[in-house]
């Protein structure tokens, strides 16, 4: 069980995971479609590249964001002995 | 050191049973298929295809029968991360996100991914704001979390009153999707189809409540992957010679671009007003914008908006956040959200590739032919109304034909050619998936109106009799509730659906989310929020549907929650300044749901309150 002191460290880096993983990204998914344009002049895998960026870019993204959210709020969890027991 | 607690994992061997339900829908298929070379009817493969699988979630729902209420609420807490991801999943898509979205794909293109990235981010703002912490609480019902949150009975009755509209409509959009899907392929009409649907919905929401639900989401998940994977992955080979057609459609851009071209689709400025849309409606539409070209359909602007309001849609939708109690930790919970994003964006990543081989398909094939020389299939799409042709016209051009929106997943599959076997399944996944949301939205609705309305200002939950038969009956309230709308409201689903969205995100988003990450907001912050963000949300539903529309942004009022919801989250924080500052007990409540490690909030209370009534 986490320690009373510990408390305020853990929900600050907890907040900075946060922004890390869920502000930043959000950010970046709302923002890369509104370039497509600029970028759909160049090609990739049959796709313009804007277009690759702006959907397949921006799901795969999501995915690895909450992946790597779930392993990273992990490790936060168990350096502060905030993890459940089971 | 906290005990170390055993917990029982409930139905071990589900994994296997679902391997069984797999195995029997994949041998389905291939014995529809041979039948089908040895003379049997269409007749004959369409009823199988459709209402076996329906019979195998029925099955799947009288195996799980809920037995207490612990596994009725939040199926014993004991669900593993993936099948509830899995059930997440299918939740939250429903036919909406699979049959209405497949068709906003092949009209807007590229715009459509507004709703797309609205879904992901939706989702990862559930998984990584919420659902972790409404599992530490252990919350089976939105509103019952808010009450203890609080301390207030009346707020948890206001959030439950508040939140039944939303879930009504969007239990309507899905049915009304049901009765499109079948009155294209089994020419039933939607009151036929909403009739025969409620009694199945019924079983298999009431016998096993969450836990039953689970189970046979998770095999109407299959299902509806297999009904959109198969068809597509086939087609992708015969176009591409290669899998994976999320990847393979982009070999078809060239081809197509050239073929829009060819036929007069330009590139064309979205209308004025930041947050106007152009979306095809209920009614058959032209094909007028080429797919790959950005913001046609929607400026920048709303393609943001438009993504924000389906983002805190889905955040709050109350289906997913109850799914929230039934895992086995917090970090399972998140674990199943990242299967959840998982499943959702493979379908996203799917629904376009239907969009851009259709389309081909429908270059290809269909215009520049007359109506005597088209396909099969387009007849029959034109005798069944889903192909409106304008006049009597000799050559079939992109200027005289019209399509339906939620006609196009049905449409794609029959036009693949595949055999008609592969078709229905199509269909079968387009069902499964509706029946799985509406489903999920009744046992929500049930369990609300049962903990909350009903049994709502007692201190601790009633006896499981009592409590069960309330909320078995509640279910076929709820689900009457989503018929009759469905029957009465002659509005486009997509619309229906994205007003359940407003309607419940301005009523609950920032409230939930303050009530987790913002100490010092209020009872009366979240309340009056909440009353603020609803009335502005229904006030601007209601005027839209007089006609009378702001033009202040050219604003649609599919995007009823772009006020409802800044208006909501103002007063909220405003209101929580305003009045004094919470308790200590309540802040310590917060810091305690903050903090993975120890025991489920809900069941200790229950267990300490339990204690003390007998001694």
């Amino acid at each position: 069980m986490i320690k009373f002191r510990r408390r305020r460290p853990y929900w600050k880096r907890t907040k900075f995971q946060i922004l890390a993983s869920l502000v930043l990204p959000a950010v970046i998914m709302l923002a890369t479609p509104l370039y497509v344009d600029a970028l759909n002049t160049r090609m990739l895998a049959g796709f313009p590249l804007g277009y690759l960026i702006s959907t397949h870019g921006t799901i795969v993204f999501a995915m690895v964001a909450v992946f790597h959210f779930v392993g990273r709020q992990d490790a936060v969890d168990r350096w502060h002995g905030a993890h459940e027991d089971i | 050191m906290q005990p170390q607690v055993k917990r029982r994992t409930l139905a071990p061997r589900i994994g296997v049973y679902l391997g069984i339900f797999t195995s029997a829908l994949i041998s389905l298929l291939f014995i529809l298929m041979i039948m089908e070379q040895l003379g049997s009817t269409t007749a004959m493969v369409k009823t199988t295809m459709i209402v076996v699988p329906l019979g195998l979630y029925l099955m799947v729902a009288l195996l799980a029968y809920a037995t207490d209420a612990g596994e009725y609420f939040s199926a014993g807490r004991g669900v593993p991360a993936l099948l509830n991801g899995l059930a997440m999943s299918i939740t939250c898509l429903g036919g909406v996100g699979v049959v209405t979205l497949t068709g906003l794909f092949f009209f807007i293109g590229h715009d459509a991914f507004a709703f797309a990235i609205g879904w992901m981010l939706g989702l990862m703002v559930l998984g990584i704001l919420l659902a972790p912490y409404l599992r530490k609480y252990g919350a089976t019902t939105v509103p019952g979390y808010l009450g203890r949150r609080f301390a207030s009975r009346t707020l948890r009755v206001a959030a439950a009153l508040f939140l039944i509209p939303g879930i009504v409509l969007v239990m309507a959009a899905e049915m009304k999707i049901a009765g499109i899907l079948l009155t294209q392929f089994a020419d039933q009409s939607l009151g036929e189809t909403i009739a025969t649907g409620a009694v199945l919905l019924f079983c298999i929401v009431s016998i096993g409540g969450m836990f039953g639900l689970t189970w046979s989401n998770c095999a109407q998940a299959i299902t509806a992957l297999c009904g959109i994977l198969i068809p597509l992955t086939a087609v992708s080979l015969t176009y591409t010679n290669l899998p994976f057609p999320q990847m393979t459609y982009g070999l078809m851009f060239d081809r197509l671009g050239l073929r829009e071209l060819s036929n007069g689709l330009l590139e064309r400025a979205a209308d004025a007003g930041p947050a106007s849309l152009t979306l095809p409606g209920l009614e058959a539409t032209l094909l007028e914008k080429p797919f790959v070209e950005a913001f046609g359909a929607m400026s920048a602007t709303g393609f943001v908006i438009t993504a924000l309001v389906i983002m805190a849609g889905i955040a709050t939708m109350p289906a997913l956040l109850v799914r929230s109690g039934t895992t086995r930790s917090v970090y399972d919970m998140r674990k199943s959200m990242g299967w959840t994003v998982f499943f959702v964006g493979l379908v996203m990543l799917s629904l376009p590739a239907i969009a851009v081989y259709f389309r081909f398909i429908l270059f290809d094939t269909v215009i520049g032919t007359s109506v005597t020389e088209a396909p099969v299939w387009v007849r029959a799409l034109i005798e069944s109304g889903f192909i409106i042709v304008d006049g009597d016209v000799n050559v079939l051009t992109i200027e005289n034909v019209r399509f339906v929106r939620d006609g196009v997943f049905g449409g794609f599959a029959v036009a693949t050619g595949l055999p008609t076997a592969v078709v229905f399944l199509a269909v079968a996944g387009a069902l499964a998936a509706i029946v799985a949301a509406t489903t999920a939205h009744a046992l929500a609705l049930a369990n609300m109106l049962t903990d909350d309305l009903v049994f709502g200002a007692q201190d601790l939950p009633p006896a499981d009799l009592p409590r069960l038969v309330t909320a078995r009956l509640f279910v076929s309230v709820a689900i009457v509730a989503g018929g009759v709308t469905a029957l009465q409201i002659s509005v486009d689903p997509l619309r229906l659906f994205c007003w359940g969205l407003s309607l419940t995100s301005a009523t609950l988003f920032p409230c939930l989310v303050m009530s987790i990450w913002w100490k010092r907001i209020t009872g009366y912050g979240a309340l009056l929020g909440m009353v603020v963000g609803f009335t502005v949300t229904l006030l601007f539903i209601i005027l839209a549907a007089q006609g009378v529309t702001p033009t202040l942004l050219g604003n649609d009022d599919l995007l009823a929650a772009m006020f409802g919801l800044p208006a909501s989250i103002l007063t909220t924080i405003l209101a929580s300044l305003a009045s004094p500052a919470p308790q200590q007990t309540l802040l310590e409540f917060v810091r305690d749901l903050r903090i993975p490690g120890g025991e489920t909030i809900a069941d200790r209370e229950l267990r300490i309150a339990l204690n003390q009534n007998r001694s």
